[in-house]
């Protein structure tokens, strides 16, 4: 340090440091977009099963399709924006319980043993992991109030009439993906919105 | 009285000690988004990255995605620590002004 640096100057290196901290924290990714992807594809997997009695292709292929999405299109918004822990432990988490579905469900619906209440219970259960992990990540509790839908759902689940385990899902997924996606994006917006009045 | 601390010169100035502090709160982070968080130019950036790539405080990794050249910076274990220096020698230089 030489002599005449005074404390002032000082003050701003301090600052400066607190105020780059800061700015690398705020870098946050943008997850809404992938909720309603997903919502969007358990809709047209569970019309496509509903509606042309194909469940066995209808699941594969929109889940293979919404992942392969998802990969291309993370990849190219995750140009030049950094990698955080915070992000890196959600990817980490959606791909781990993703995995988990695709495994189970394949494995099942291939062997022919699941029963349809235990089933869906099963993925609703995993969907609830995912919210809640995620939620205690952000410390959100928005969050974990998709986790508990999807818990509650899977109990109720495993109790109703076949014809309402459906309606359960597809009320699920409206709310948990699609309802929370929007909700999300819409958050996202107003988020881009203030940054861009503060800057 | 005792020792005033040392202020570390490699990253004493400006656009290299704000290119440590954002790179202590990411993984990682490309060129182009230390650019427009520095606000510096390209040439002023890259002599700036390769003065701390020299101290050994970050390390670059160059890849391809979707067939475009990406270069990564990320802080090193050296960098971490002489950032942390950094800041405990200005608390003491500051002393009671910070408060």
């Amino acid at each position: 340090m030489t002599e005449q640096e005074t404390q002032e100057e000082l003050l701003t290196r301090f600052e400066l440091v607190e105020m780059m901290v800061k700015e690398g924290r705020r870098s946050t990714e943008y997850w809404g977009w992938t909720s309603v992807l997903w919502g969007t594809a358990y809709l047209i997997a569970i019309a496509w099963s509903y509606w042309l009695h194909q469940p066995n292709i209808a699941w594969p292929v929109t889940m293979i399709a919404a992942t392969v999405l998802t990969v291309g299109v993370a990849t190219r918004k995750k140009r030049a924006k950094p990698r955080t822990p915070v992000s890196r432990a959600i990817t980490g988490i959606w791909t781990a319980v993703g995995t988990a579905i695709f495994i189970f469900c394949f494995a099942a619906g291939l062997s022919g043993h699941a029963e349809m209440h235990v089933y869906i219970a099963t993925v609703e259960i995993l969907l609830g992991v995912a919210n809640c992990a995620i939620s205690m990540v952000l410390r959100w509790r928005g969050q974990f109030l998709i986790a508990l839908m999807w818990w509650i759902s899977a109990v109720a689940t495993c109790f109703v009439a076949m014809r309402l385990v459906m309606p359960i899902l597809v009320l699920d997924t409206l709310i948990g993906f699609l309802g929370f996606g929007l909700y999300l994006m819409y958050r996202e917006r107003r988020d881009r919105r203030l940054r861009v009045q503060h800057a | 009285m005792p020792d005033l601390p040392e202020l570390d010169p490699v990253i004493h100035g400006k656009l290299r000690l704000a290119i440590l502090s954002l790179l202590s709160s990411v993984d990682d982070a490309e060129f182009t988004w230390l650019r427009d968080k520095t606000g510096s130019t390209d040439g002023n950036l890259g002599a700036h990255l390769l003065k701390l790539e020299e101290a050994g405080y970050i390390g670059v990794e160059k890849k391809f995605v979707f067939r475009k050249p990406v270069t990564l910076y990320r802080m090193t274990e050296a960098g971490r620590n002489a950032l942390a220096g950094y800041i405990r020698a200005l608390r003491t230089l500051l002393g009671s002004a910070l408060n």
